[in-house]
């Protein structure tokens, strides 16, 4: 089972590891131990909530415990991603590469709960399942994405100017 | 299609395309738990060891200031650990499974193991305390006792009670920054709560 729902949602919870730490090293060392206490987890995984929900309750909670121990909660970006692209045209997959890039950086300087709420929703997850995952009403996560798109919002646009 | 939806569905395609490819290791989590488990262990051998250490040495020795050094060392450690368990009460488990109840229960514990430091002082004196009273014994029973060798045991002595006060210290100060740190988490947390 632990090897199923890493090969389905490995992605996503390096993408959440991401969000908590902008240097490849750490971020790798996060996403272990995030998978670490996935593992431990398990066993007492009863199907109260779905495995998604499930995983990234624990991927964030292990992302908060890092960046606060590492002091870098809420933090800025310590410097930009490089992403690789698989799209034809170079021009095209340079833009496309520097918008998930700003989008990352952007995303790292939110204050957590904006971040988690944020992140959660670019997931795909309903208002539904975040507030599962947070433990906070659908009306608060509701409030929470709204305000934060509203902040990611105004950092896109001044990393424009 | 409202701009709110418009927003996310363009950010969820670029968000959902960033992937770093790099197999999970599941040997990598194996060897970290195996490692986690002997670091636990090892914690636990060295205390065993050095109490056992005391205690033969001061059965062997069998002079009364050495078995009331084996005694203290004992009793050092039984009032640290009872203060340390005692502290730590209640900071086992989270109330619940919300980040709020998480960033709470990270905090009683930053705030327990800053107790069970600051009682390191009040510890650090007694053993100050214990070892004023202790060395002359301790000298004064050797036939060849002279004040070099008093100046030489306090020396020492004082050494390693300064070491371990400035320890305490630097842990103590580490501690409080990580408190800080969490405290600027929770109100960032709070931050969006008041407006809901």
């Amino acid at each position: 089972m632990f090897r199923t729902l890493l090969g389905e949602y490995g992605g996503a919870l390096r993408r959440v590891a991401a969000t908590y730490e902008a240097d490849p090293t750490l971020r790798e060392d996060l996403f272990q131990e995030t998978c670490l206490a996935i593992w431990k987890a398990l066993p007492k995984f009863r199907g109260e909530s779905t495995p998604r929900t499930f995983l990234f309750r624990i991927a964030h909670n292990r992302g908060l415990s890092h960046g606060w121990k590492e002091g870098r909660l809420p933090g800025p970006l310590d410097e930009p991603e490089t992403v690789v692209d698989a799209t034809p045209s170079p021009e095209a997959a340079a833009d496309r590469s520097q918008q998930r890039a700003r989008l990352q950086e952007a995303v790292r300087q939110l204050p957590v709960g904006a971040r988690q709420v944020l992140t959660l929703r670019l997931e795909g997850l309903t208002f539904r399942e975040i507030a599962e995952v947070t433990g906070l009403t659908e009306n608060n996560v509701t409030v929470r994405a709204s305000r934060a798109r509203k902040a990611l919002k105004k950092i896109l646009e001044s990393s424009d100017r | 299609m409202n701009d709110e939806l418009k927003d996310f569905e363009s950010w969820s395609a670029d968000w959902q395309s960033v992937s770093e490819e790099a197999p999970v290791s599941i040997q990598g989590i194996r060897r970290r738990v195996r490692r986690y488990t002997w670091y636990a262990a090892l914690g636990w051998a060295i205390n065993l060891v050095l109490l056992t250490v005391v205690t033969i040495f001061a059965w062997h020795d069998g002079r009364p200031p050495i078995i009331a050094g084996a005694i203290a060392v004992w009793g050092f450690v039984a009032v640290a650990t009872v203060f340390d368990l005692r502290y730590r009460r209640g900071t086992w488990q989270a109330s619940g499974d919300t980040t709020e109840d998480f960033v709470d229960l990270a905090r009683r514990q930053v705030v327990a193991k800053l107790k069970g430091l600051r009682f390191g002082w009040y510890l650090l004196a007694g053993e100050a305390l214990f070892f004023l009273f202790w060395i002359p014994w301790v000298v004064s029973g050797k036939p060849d006792s002279t004040p070099a060798k008093y100046l030489l045991a306090f020396g020492y002595m004082t050494a390693m009670l300064v070491a371990f006060g400035i320890g305490l210290s630097w842990l103590i100060r580490r501690t409080k920054c990580r408190l800080a740190r969490l405290d600027h988490v929770r109100r960032g947390l709070e931050r969006l709560d008041r407006a809901a």
